[in-house]
């Protein structure tokens, strides 16, 4: 077919048939023809998706990086209220890896990471996939895109301020840190800050970006208005705070004698937790396989508690009371409860076979129970499980799809 | 009411030949001034489906025509299927998308290189719908499935005789013909398979891994590893019998001399 045929419709075409007799009899002021289309009255493009209603009980959200949806699970029951398509490729992987909610349900917030999947193919291991990151906005009504904002290579964590007004991603990025072994300031990746009621389909304001330390991962944000960030830096062994209002970093806090030099951790802390007071921070770290805790109120380490763990600790969660943190590992995969005044482990579950591979991050519920993602294979379906808050006995474990690696609570009352 | 006058870039062309067309007219009839035909939304939808100058940049060729519609036997690879039915489907791109004004979005983005997105109130893609909607009447609403290869992997030699076809329905179109490129549609589309060899070059790439270019692009498209305004070719709309096929037509088998 030549691209004529593929241009013209054919009454446009056969219009034009006749072309020879026109140029060569008619001059050049005579009439053309005006077509004037009449408009379309129907409603173009309804919106057919279902929308999302919250149940009694609350609903968890859980990225899928490998399917690039968001399942929506009732937490009561179980139930999945819906698994819906986001990103912005639809075909490569956006890799929708954390996700936030806003205090009233009304927006969803994730960072795409785009990443790097093991593929056979010669340009497999080239390394041309990177792409920039983004932050997406999902209406939380029906979970459709609303708005998106570039960030950096690897979005790692995404957190909103409690307020809802200050949006923040960590990039970890790898990449970055390999290309400057000997150049700490070089190697030192961002944060980026949004204002999420600037976020729309096209247009948005840059975000801003706040050079942070070597590989930033996990992070919390002060309460209520996020003006003190923290944020895990696994490059360089320490917590960094960064102050949002003036922009910049104003506290690195080494995680022990031991730290290592950048790029060589000895700790690699990987996951923040702040605690329901926000008087505690709990750091993750997944080379020396312990949690670390700070006083946010001195932005000092606690020295006197440190809890060795069996695993890699990921993203773990506080009791209501803050006398206990739930805490799920890998390798060997398991989830341990620890009593915080003892530093003692008061019960673990060990998972094997197919149970939970790799728990990823820990939610606790409402009830005092824990939502626990696991990543599964990366090939087919992971879970959330339910586990009960004293024996981590599973009370349910619900399929949801690809690489599931986050989770985030959302009630009814906070719409 | 749309006054539809002259599209800039493709239909400037058409414009043109409408207009001598009217000029015949013009001539038997003596009349002086525009005459005015009054037109439907669906039949706006209808040339907007078949214009490629809707993306606002002469860097695009395509039009949706260009990759949808039914496949005949013997006619091109329509790689984005039939839209007969888009408006009653409840997803779109292998479930990726489940909104047609995204989806058709997505299309105008990374295929005919538009940067603004259209909205449900932009006077075309209103009449796209309209014209959507109405060959979607009679046609059903299921989603086509759209089975993206990510893996890629060799594929046993092919047939020659059956691969030359099969370039002509896949590939021709926009690559025009092997090795000499005649008649493609997209100028920056390259030259088979010499051109794409000649980027991989020996050395750098192994003499299988260059073919495993070819495998690679076609499945992909502008996607994953790759970007460029290609779609890509899922397992319905080309089987890997076919693929196989075209790289012995294209004589990719014995790729370590070229």
């Amino acid at each position: 077919m030549t691209w004529w045929a593929v241009a013209f419709t054919r009454a446009l075409w056969i219009r034009a048939l006749p072309l020879g007799v026109f140029l060569s009899g008619c001059s050049p002021s005579d009439p053309t023809v005006i077509f004037e289309y009449a408009p379309y009255e129907g409603e173009a493009f309804p919106n057919k998706r279902t929308p999302l209603t919250i149940p009694e009980g609350g609903a968890a959200f859980v990225t899928n990086s490998y399917s690039d949806t968001v399942s929506v699970l009732a937490i009561a029951t179980g139930d999945i209220l819906g698994t819906y398509p986001v990103g912005r490729d639809p075909v490569s992987l956006d890799g929708p890896h954390h996700i936030a909610v806003s205090p009233s349900g009304d927006a969803v917030y994730i960072g795409l990471s785009y990443p790097v999947v093991a593929a056979a193919g010669p340009h497999a291991s080239h390394g041309s996939s990177t792409r920039s990151g983004y932050a997406q906005k999902l209406d939380g009504g029906d979970m459709h895109v609303v708005g998106q904002v570039r960030v950096d290579y690897n979005p790692g964590d995404i957190v909103l301020s409690e307020d809802g007004k200050r949006l923040v991603t960590s990039h970890f990025d790898l990449k970055l840190a390999l290309a400057n072994p000997t150049n700490l300031e070089a190697a030192r990746a961002t944060v980026a800050v949004i204002d999420p009621s600037q976020m729309f389909l096209t247009g948005s304001p840059s975000a801003t970006r706040i050079k942070t330390c070597v590989l930033p991962h996990g992070m919390a944000l002060s309460r209520p208005d996020g003006a003190t960030l923290y944020v895990s830096c696994y490059g360089e062994d320490s917590v960094t705070i960064v102050d949002l209002n003036a922009g910049q970093v104003s506290k690195r806090i080494p995680l022990g004698a031991a730290a290592g030099d950048f790029g060589d951790p000895t700790y690699g802390p990987y996951s923040l937790t702040l605690s329901p007071s926000g008087a505690l921070l709990a750091v993750g770290s997944t080379v020396s396989n312990d949690v670390r805790f700070i006083e946010t109120s001195q932005g000092e380490l606690n020295s006197d508690l440190t809890l060795p763990m069996l695993g890699s600790p990921y993203f773990a969660a506080f009791s209501a009371d803050e006398k206990q943190i739930v805490v799920p590992l890998q390798s060997p995969d398991a989830v341990a409860i620890f009593d915080l005044a003892t530093k003692t482990e008061l019960a673990r579950r060990d998972f094997s076979g197919d149970e939970c591979p790799l728990p990823h991050q820990v939610a606790r519920d409402k009830s005092g129970d824990y939502l626990l993602v696991c990543e599964g294979d990366h090939e087919g379906p992971g879970k959330l499980l339910w586990l009960n808050s004293t024996s981590l006995d599973v009370k349910r474990s619900v399929e949801v799809e690809v690489y599931p690696d986050a989770v985030t609570l959302l009630y009814k009352e906070a719409q | 009411m749309k006054r539809h006058h002259v599209r800039q870039c493709g239909l400037l062309v058409t414009s043109l030949l409408v207009a001598t067309s009217s000029a015949w007219i013009g001539c038997s009839n003596e009349t002086a001034g525009p005459i005015v035909e009054q037109k439907t939304a669906v039949e706006h939808g209808e040339v907007i489906y078949n214009d490629s100058s809707i993306a606002g940049t002469e860097l695009n060729t395509y039009s949706c025509a260009t990759c949808h519609g039914e496949t005949t036997p013997d006619g091109p690879i329509k790689m984005g299927g039939s839209l007969a039915g888009a408006t009653k489907r409840t997803s779109y791109w292998a479930g990726q998308e489940v909104d047609l004004l995204r989806a058709v979005n997505a299309c105008l983005y990374y295929f005919m290189l538009k940067d603004k997105a259209w909205t449900a109130d932009d006077e075309e893609a209103r009449a796209l719908y309209a014209y959507l909607e109405f060959i979607s009447q009679d046609a059903p609403g299921d989603a086509l499935p759209f089975t993206v290869v990510t893996d890629i992997v060799d594929l046993p030699p092919g047939d020659k005789t059956r691969g030359q076809k099969a370039y002509q329905r896949a590939c021709a179109t926009c690559h025009g013909a092997a090795h000499t490129g005649a008649m493609r549609l997209v100028e920056r589309a390259p030259i088979l398979p010499e051109q794409t060899l000649s980027e991989h070059p020996l050395g750098e790439y192994t003499a299988d891994e260059r073919r495993l270019v070819f495998v690679e692009k076609v499945r992909y498209g502008a996607f994953i590893s790759y970007t460029g305004q290609m779609p890509p070719f899922s397992l319905e709309h080309l089987s890997d019998d076919d693929m196989a096929d075209i790289l012995e037509y294209l004589d990719l088998y014995n790729v370590t001399s070229k």
